[in-house]
């Protein structure tokens, strides 16, 4: 894959975590701590956790055409590793209770969650380019047939 | 048998048409005549060399340093390497799709997406093959072309 082409899906992915990180947030907030107030740097918490959630990306990914069976390897593993960045992030200097346990658990499944939409996004323009090579091709076999 | 040419415009495509009662073998050697005017190539079978209509080609697959060509229900072997087909047909209605892909864009019916990233095409034969992400944008180019 070229360089390029590699950049604009590492943006892609990272911009529509960003957004659903953002939803993310806002729903295990209002779960686990509904009256706690943020400054506006708050704003970055999203677009730093976006940031580390590329980081998997880039580690687990691989030039060549892999066999279904070893993407979702991968892409387990990357999930794994994305829980445990963000986790670790979030939890560090935190005591080790109860209540952190059970925050790290709803962080956990909410990026299980944004994990998934991201790729269930990814797919639905992947079928939307798909649809459009359809057509195109369709045109082109009209303008060439004969 | 009365052989009739007809003059068409610019704007209509150039066509051939057989009247015939039933299709049959002298007809079938018409048919493979006129084809083989569209161009053809070597293709090996059971140790024996056939001149392979551009046009019945569906793809052509590069696998462990060996050429195959593939019709609809037949695959033949080439000593051809890929890029040399490559050479050879991009100017016809055939595109690179995968590093050991090219493909006659004429026997597609549809494109989906595949699982990992990449995409499938379905060809009028009902296989199924992989359109890499790497050669989505170049497939594209050619199709507006």
């Amino acid at each position: 894959m070229m360089m390029k082409e590699r950049i604009r899906e590492i943006a892609d992915s990272y911009f529509i975590s960003v957004t659903l990180i953002n939803a993310a947030v806002f729903v295990t907030g209002m779960m686990f701590r509904p009256d706690e107030k943020f400054g506006y740097e708050a704003f970055l918490s999203p677009l730093i956790y976006g940031a580390l959630t590329v980081i998997p990306t880039m580690i687990m990914y691989s030039g060549k055409e892999l066999p279904i069976r070893q993407l979702i390897l991968r892409k387990a593993i990357q999930l794994v590793m994305d829980i445990l960045i963000v986790v670790a992030v979030i939890f560090a200097g935190n005591p080790i209770n109860r209540e952190t346990v059970t925050a790290a658990a709803g962080v956990s499944v909410s990026i299980v969650i944004v994990f998934a939409a991201v790729h269930l996004i990814e797919w639905m323009l992947a079928r939307r380019t798909a649809k459009q090579l359809t057509e195109q091709i369709a045109a082109f076999q009209k303008r060439n047939s004969g | 048998m009365e052989i009739k040419i007809v003059t068409v415009g610019e704007q209509v495509q150039e066509y051939i048409e057989i009247g015939c009662h039933q299709s049959n073998r002298n007809i079938a050697e018409i048919v493979r005549f006129l084809k083989s005017r569209q161009g053809s190539v070597d293709g090996m079978k059971d140790d024996r060399q056939y001149q392979l209509p551009v046009v019945d080609i569906f793809y052509i697959e590069s696998v462990d340093e060996r050429t195959f060509i593939y019709l609809e229900k037949d695959c033949y072997e080439s000593r051809k390497k890929l890029y040399e087909f490559e050479e050879i047909l991009t100017s016809r209605n055939f595109a690179r799709i995968s590093k050991a892909v090219i493909i006659n864009l004429m026997k597609i019916v549809s494109i989906s997406p595949a699982l990992n990233g990449r995409f499938l095409c379905r060809l009028t034969n009902g296989e199924e093959v992989i359109i890499s992400r790497k050669y989505v944008p170049a497939i594209k180019e050619k199709l507006k072309g």
